[in-house]
């Protein structure tokens, strides 16, 4: 019983101390443009915190990589979006990480910037729902 | 036993719920933790001198990945399907420093999570 509840202890620990980068269940918005609503997916992707620094030495710039919580492994997965009207339904593909890991931000597939709109924003909300 | 059972959830259980209260009362942001250290200056020991210290900002800051909104792909040039928000732990405050040989470099006196600027591969 005594080694249950270190166990228990050492994984509650791990579950609510790990800040660091790794998959997060989010909800991602999908919209339909000509019908002007979103639906709603659920998914999991990458948040969390990764080791930095300001380098001291700029004069002339050397590189210095800093890193960021990125995916390492991603997968694509489709959706049914409803039609209405003369629109029939059809199909969106959006990608899911399926593993995370702090890395340099890839610019041939990723937009690296500080802030975005999130992945919940529609703009047929009423305030453009973000998060 | 049983009793004995109990006594030792219930100080399980009591230590779990001290730690989260504790957890709970930082701040968001720059989190110190275990195994990702809070942004905070520390000694560059590169370049320090006895007497002279030079000072660094280093640490964990937050960031994210996630799929790129419909909305902000139509605004793009090169359509990206992946959106990162990233936070670098950079200097906040500063002063330069030039060494012999004409070497310019920065001695960090304040730090904070803000905009990356070698994070792109």
């Amino acid at each position: 019983m005594k080694t249950v509840n270190c166990y228990v202890l050492l994984f509650c620990w791990e579950a609510i101390c790990c800040n660091c980068c790794q998959l997060t269940n989010i909800t991602i918005a999908v919209e339909r443009e000509e019908c002007e609503f979103c639906i709603t997916v659920n998914a999991t992707w990458c948040s969390g915190y990764c080791f930095t620094r300001d380098p001291v030495y700029k004069y002339p710039p050397v590189s210095s990589v800093q890193q960021t919580c990125t995916f390492k492994e991603v997968v694509y997965e489709t959706v049914k979006i409803p039609g209405c009207g003369d629109h029939p339904e059809s199909f969106y593909s959006y990608p899911v990480a399926t593993e995370c890991h702090c890395e340099t931000c890839d610019t041939d597939s990723t937009d690296c910037t500080v802030r975005g709109l999130g992945p919940s924003y529609c703009s047929f909300s009423q305030n453009g729902s973000n998060q | 036993i049983m009793d004995c059972y109990r006594k030792y959830a219930a100080v399980t259980l009591t230590i779990l719920s001290v730690v989260l209260h504790l957890l709970h009362a930082f701040p968001d942001g720059e989190f110190l933790m275990q195994g990702c250290p809070e942004c905070k200056l520390g000694e560059n020991r590169f370049f320090s001198k006895p007497g002279a210290p030079i000072y660094q900002c280093t640490g964990c800051c937050f960031s994210r990945a996630y799929p790129t909104p419909m909305r902000s792909k139509k605004t793009m040039l090169v359509p990206k399907n992946i959106t990162s928000e990233a936070t670098c732990c950079v200097a906040k405050a500063f002063t330069k420093i030039t060494l012999k040989d004409n070497v310019k470099i920065e001695n960090h006196t304040d730090c904070h999570c803000s905009t990356c600027y070698y994070h792109k591969s």
